[in-house]
């Protein structure tokens, strides 16, 4: 089934006076399958963050049609429906707590919706568990590392048990061990709960574990492929402004340079592979 | 600057966690209404002792409590000097030297100042203790319910009030590294007329305006994302009902201020007699 | 003049129930011309070692000396912190959120005016400052600094710092929220700032591939302590303790350490992606394969510099 889908979407952000107001999104038509996981990259101001909040209605488009599981985010009388089906992620955490008690903040979605008082202790349950942080129930965020942080912050948007989770470059204020945290919780939520995972980043590692990753430059849609195939479009990137995994990059250097190894090398294993088949003894 | 506990929750669980937060609230209005009526030291004394007593109640070390006078230690040292050479009341000796006049009536008058103004802090200190900010909203929202008839946004008020609260530490934290940010390119804030440092703080200042703002834009798309507003019914996880623990509660706190309204009205301040019980004793 | 810190401690919130080691016995040296990685998880003290080497935080035990300016906890002698900031430039984490002024200009200008400087020379200092860190001053000097891309802004706020012209200048991870193209760009506007104005540079870092690019030395810190300081062949022999202060090998290691495993032997000194490169490409040369001369890995094709390290390892003709 389709999770969400774009017909030739426009967006522009309101301009000064006396200039013309450019698109942020420029004709963008895409459809994300249920279930899928989906990077999307590009460089800053490439018009991947304005299509992040078209996707949950934070944003509505100027021309063309964002539906998710079939409604119109336009509808306005059913903006929440959409709202609780796409959740969203945003880039620092700490501006996207709204309680100094953790399972207070984790509430405070639940709570929105109206939901009965065992309800929303049943999903604040569930949500810290699935972000492996149920022991800090009842502390407070205050002085937690970013990548404890950036998991309760995924768990408050898991409480209004959204279908589609969508990261805007959620992991960009962390230091390695945190991203490593939250991609780990980010892909259980897609294998073991089924959910369709949007992820929006500038780090290439994080990009080889989606299924599909989408490249986006001047509000358009550039690429659109899986990972390997669009790593190895060397040109293509080296014009978006993208640069592969450090795996790739070797890869590339070592074939630019005469040897022959692919272009198309994402993984660690078989890099290695290339160069043995070239310098092992046999 | 990092070390402000003002706005802080102290994550742990006892009696006074659990307490109806609404109570709370009322308590610390009526605490801080009863500063207003103690009349000796004894009766200072006492309120200390009180608040010491619900602190270890609290599970919260007497410690942090006073950690939270760090904040207004500028404060409280200015408004001591300016009661006590600026005294207008009736004094009996005055002791002058140069143009500085002091009297035992305006020592006993700053005195009492700062220990009131101290007290104050602490007391209301163990209110963010011990309540989560959301408790605080839900508290808050619940006690003006009344005010939704005259069509004030009363839960939007609260949720404001306890957010900005949860701001707080974020906000000097970042006031902190901007303020060293400047300082590395050679920025003076420690030297000049008070003009000339309120100019200096301009470049510490508008960062962080901007920085507030930019948190603020973020915040306001998490609180949509999170379907803020979905529901005109909006639900509450935790439920605000009194329990036999509020009952003693408010029977411990109504002795307090009935003890210290008794000193005021009934025994005139009980310090008078302490002086005489050891004047006899001496003599 | 080189950096010597010695027996360096520090705790936050000294003396209450808050208190808070940052730093244990730190000492290290840091010659002039190098260029320092650190590295360490959140937490680790970096930070707080860092702050100290410009006197924004207070000694409390131990000695910090900073191009012959001494740091104690002693009151007396006051060390001349105009001079030292001066010296020693200090960008922070995110600098482009400390742009304060109307225009770029002076804003850039706002540290030499600090130093005493009046308004024409500061001026002209930052129309050279933004020149260097290759901003036009002409096209961008009288904008206002939200005007500016953000990749523009992060290079003004750069510009901001060395101004000053410090003989050192530390970075608190300059590349950190830039897309992949921006961080290429600071890296190497860095190399160029070492090469043409503080020639002794320490940055900050999270990513393993990426300082190992350019740095000469790297100092891990771990619970407040220097947890490694030695030279990097060395280092990267002990991927499980590094492992254990959150931070992994270069992936050219981890390749390097596999295919020595299937027999293949690079050789010592593979401590970076170019090196990698080179010495397969060596070890190709050697079995008779027709090879072209490598210079380094260079995917956007903008580097004015070759990596540091790949030729002192390797000699000439890689």
């Amino acid at each position: 089934m389709t999770a969400i889908k774009l017909e030739n979407v426009y967006y522009a952000y309101e301009a000064d006076e006396g200039e013309t107001p450019v698109n942020a999104v420029d004709g963008v038509s895409l459809e994300v399958e249920e279930g899928s996981f989906v990077a999307v990259v590009g460089h800053n101001g490439s018009g991947k963050s304005t299509l992040a909040r078209l996707f949950n209605g934070l944003l509505l488009p100027d021309k063309g049609a964002v539906t998710v599981f079939g409604i119109d985010t336009k509808d306005e009388k059913q903006i929440y429906s959409v709202r609780s089906s796409v959740g969203m992620v945003f880039q620092n955490p700490d501006n996207q707590m709204v309680a100094s008690v953790v399972e207070d903040d984790i509430a405070f979605g639940p709570e929105n919706l109206g939901l009965p008082r065992e309800e929303i202790i049943r999903r604040v349950d569930w949500a810290l568990e699935q972000v492996g942080m149920s022991e800090y129930r009842k502390s407070t965020p205050f002085r937690m590392s970013g990548g404890q942080k950036q998991r309760l912050a995924i768990a408050g948007v898991l409480a209004i048990r959204p279908k589609v989770i969508v990261l805007d470059e959620s992991t960009a204020m962390l230091d390695p061990k945190g991203r490593r945290e939250v991609m780990d919780v980010i892909h259980a939520l897609n294998q073991k709960e089924g959910m369709t995972v949007i992820h929006i980043t500038h780090y290439m590692e994080e990009v080889l574990e989606a299924s599909r990753v989408i490249v986006m430059d001047g509000g358009k849609i550039a690429l659109d492929d899986t990972p390997r195939n669009v790593f190895a479009r060397g040109e293509e990137l080296k014009k978006y402004k993208i640069a592969p995994p450090a795996v790739t990059l070797m890869a590339d250097a070592l074939a630019d340079c005469g040897a022959n190894i692919r272009r198309d090398i994402a993984e660690e294993s078989e890099l290695e592979d290339a160069i043995c088949r070239l310098l092992c003894k046999d | 600057m990092r070390d402000i506990a003002f706005g802080q929750y102290y994550p742990v669980s006892s009696p006074i966690h659990r307490l109806d937060p609404r109570l709370k609230i009322i308590f610390t209005v009526m605490y801080i209404v009863t500063m207003f009526f103690v009349a000796s030291y004894a009766g200072y004394a006492l309120v200390l002792c009180f608040l010491l007593a619900v602190c270890l109640a609290a599970h919260v070390p007497p410690k942090a409590m006073f950690k939270s006078i760090k904040g207004i230690i500028i404060l409280l040292i200015i408004t001591a000097i300016l009661n006590l050479f600026f005294y207008a009341g009736e004094t009996s000796v005055e002791w002058t030297w140069w143009i500085f006049t002091v009297s035992p009536e305006a020592i006993d008058f700053a005195l009492k100042m700062m220990f009131r103004l101290i007290l104050l802090i602490m007391g209301t200190t163990i209110l963010t203790f011990t309540t989560g900010t959301s408790e605080l909203t839900d508290a808050i929202e619940s006690l003006f319910k009344p005010l939704n008839l005259i069509k004030i946004p009363v839960r939007d008020i609260a949720l404001i009030m306890s957010i900005a609260l949860r701001f707080i530490p974020g906000l000097i934290e970042e006031t902190d590294k901007i303020m060293m940010a400047q300082k590395a390119r050679g920025a003076d804030m420690e030297s000049g007329n008070i003009f000339k440092r309120i100019k200096a703080m301009l470049p510490v200042i508008i960062p962080v305006f901007v920085s507030a703002f930019r948190k603020a834009d973020e915040l306001a798309d998490a609180l949509d994302a999170r379907c803020y507003q979905a529901s005109p019914k909006r639900t509450k996880m935790k439920k605000m009902s009194f329990a036999w623990r509020d009952l003693i509660a408010f029977l411990i706190f109504a002795a307090f201020v009935t003890l210290i309204f008794l000193d005021k009205y009934l025994w005139g301040g009980v310090d008078q007699y302490i002086v005489q019980a050891f004047q006899s004793l001496a003599g | 003049m080189p950096i010597v810190v010695q027996g360096l401690s520090f705790s936050y919130s000294k003396g209450t129930p808050f208190e808070k080691r940052a730093l244990d016995n730190v000492s290290l040296t840091i010659n002039d011309g190098e260029f320092v990685g650190i590295m360490g998880h959140t937490g680790s003290g970096k930070s707080t070692f860092i702050q100290h080497l410009n006197g924004l935080i207070k000694v409390q035990e131990g000695s910090v000396e900073v191009d012959g300016i001494r740091l104690t906890g002693a009151k007396r002698p006051k060390p001349d912190y105009k001079k030292l900031r001066a010296t020693l430039g200090m960008v922070f984490q995110y600098p482009e959120y400390q742009l304060f002024d109307d225009t770029v200009i002076k804003d850039v200008s706002f540290g030499p005016k600090n130093m005493g400087y009046k308004k024409e020379e500061a001026e002209q200092m930052a129309r050279e400052a933004l020149t260097l860190v290759g901003l036009d001053p002409d096209e961008v000097g009288d904008k206002a600094p939200f005007e500016l891309s953000g990749g523009q802004k992060r290079r003004a706020a750069i510009a901001g710092v060395i101004v000053m012209k410090p003989k050192i200048l530390v970075l608190d991870e300059p590349t950190a929220g830039l897309d992949p193209y921006g961080k290429e760009q600071i890296l190497n506007l860095i190399l160029r700032l070492k090469a043409e104005c503080s020639p002794t540079v320490i940055v900050i870092s999270h990513d393993m591939d990426e300082i190992t690019r350019y740095a000469s030395r790297l100092i891990i810190f771990g619970e407040g302590r220097v947890a490694f300081d030695m030279p990097m062949t060395e280092l990267f022999k002990h991927g499980r303790e590094l492992e254990e202060l959150g931070l992994e090998t270069p992936t050219a290691v981890r390749m390097a350490n596999a295919l020595k495993e299937r027999g293949v032997d690079l050789g010592e000194g593979i401590v970076n992606m170019d090196i990698f490169t080179a010495a397969v490409l060596k070890k190709l040369k050697e079995r008779g394969v027709e090879v072209a001369e490598f210079n380094g890995i260079d995917w956007f094709g903008e580097r004015n510099k070759k990596p540091v390290s790949s030729a002192d390892v390797f000699g000439e003709g890689v």
